[in-house]
């Protein structure tokens, strides 16, 4: 699954490298917890997260993931789209709930 | 082996969350460059970011330097921070000192060390209270 599929399936806005959506999607993992994240995130995973601080960034692209998954519509600030576009990770935000948001991923992989 | 060898150094900010990942995301750019196997250096991103965080949370920042050879990758974290009292209470997966703050960025769980050990082949912490903390630790590749 790519990215933009995924995006329109979760009925997400793409926030950063919209160029990249055809990235593949091959896994998902939800955690906000960054130290988790960091060492259980795969590389192609979507991350599911409710976290937006600045760190997300890091932690996707040490992990590879294909995406971060923003879920409930949380407010991310312009610094952590800026920083994260500029490091080529994805962002997307849903309205749906994490749980909501993995279990439509979940029928997609 | 001198010679072949690849060093790094990094300065880190304390205090920065902003730059925070900074130096592990350039430390992996370059192991990619220079062709090591990804889950060699998905375990040196993990111990170096862990590291890296502990020293913004902690130490008002440090050093890391890293060392390439044909078989082995050293990290060696150094702060001048705080210490750590009791390195066996601070291995324990779930303790923590860190500060509310912290936490509600999303770290602070007391897993910083135990992941290091987890993804290195070899780790030595030494460390004394108001000197500072020195982590030396080896990733086989």
């Amino acid at each position: 699954m790519t990215v933009e599929k995924l995006a329109q399936v979760l009925n997400a806005d793409i926030l950063t490298c919209a160029e990249d959506k055809d990235k593949q999607v091959t896994g998902c993992y939800v955690c906000d917890l960054l130290s988790l994240a960091m060492s259980k995130v795969r590389a192609g995973d979507a991350w599911i997260t409710v976290q937006t601080n600045i760190n997300i960034a890091a932690v996707a692209v040490l992990t590879d993931a294909a995406c971060v998954v923003v879920a409930e519509g949380m407010h991310i600030e312009d610094s952590v789209t800026a920083k994260a576009g500029s490091e080529g990770v994805t962002i997307i935000k849903t309205q749906m709930s994490a749980f909501d948001a993995a279990m439509e991923i979940g029928k997609l992989l | 082996m001198a010679d072949n060898s690849y060093k790094l150094h990094f300065d880190i900010d304390g205090e920065d969350f902003s730059v925070a990942g900074e130096a592990s995301s350039n430390i992996k750019k370059v192991l990619n460059k220079l062709g090591i196997p990804p889950a060699i250096v998905r375990k040196v991103a993990v111990a170096t970011y862990e590291g890296e965080i502990n020293m913004v949370i902690h130490a008002d920042g440090g050093t890391i330097d890293v060392e390439i050879t044909p078989e082995c990758i050293k990290i060696l974290l150094k702060d001048k921070g705080p210490g750590i009292k009791s390195i066996d209470l601070a291995m324990q997966e779930g303790y923590s000192t860190a500060t509310a703050k912290v936490r509600e960025l999303g770290f602070g769980a007391g897993m910083g060390l135990p992941n290091m050990q987890k993804y290195t082949d070899y780790m030595k912490v030494t460390s004394e209270v108001g000197v500072g903390t020195t982590i030396e630790m080896h990733v086989n590749i």
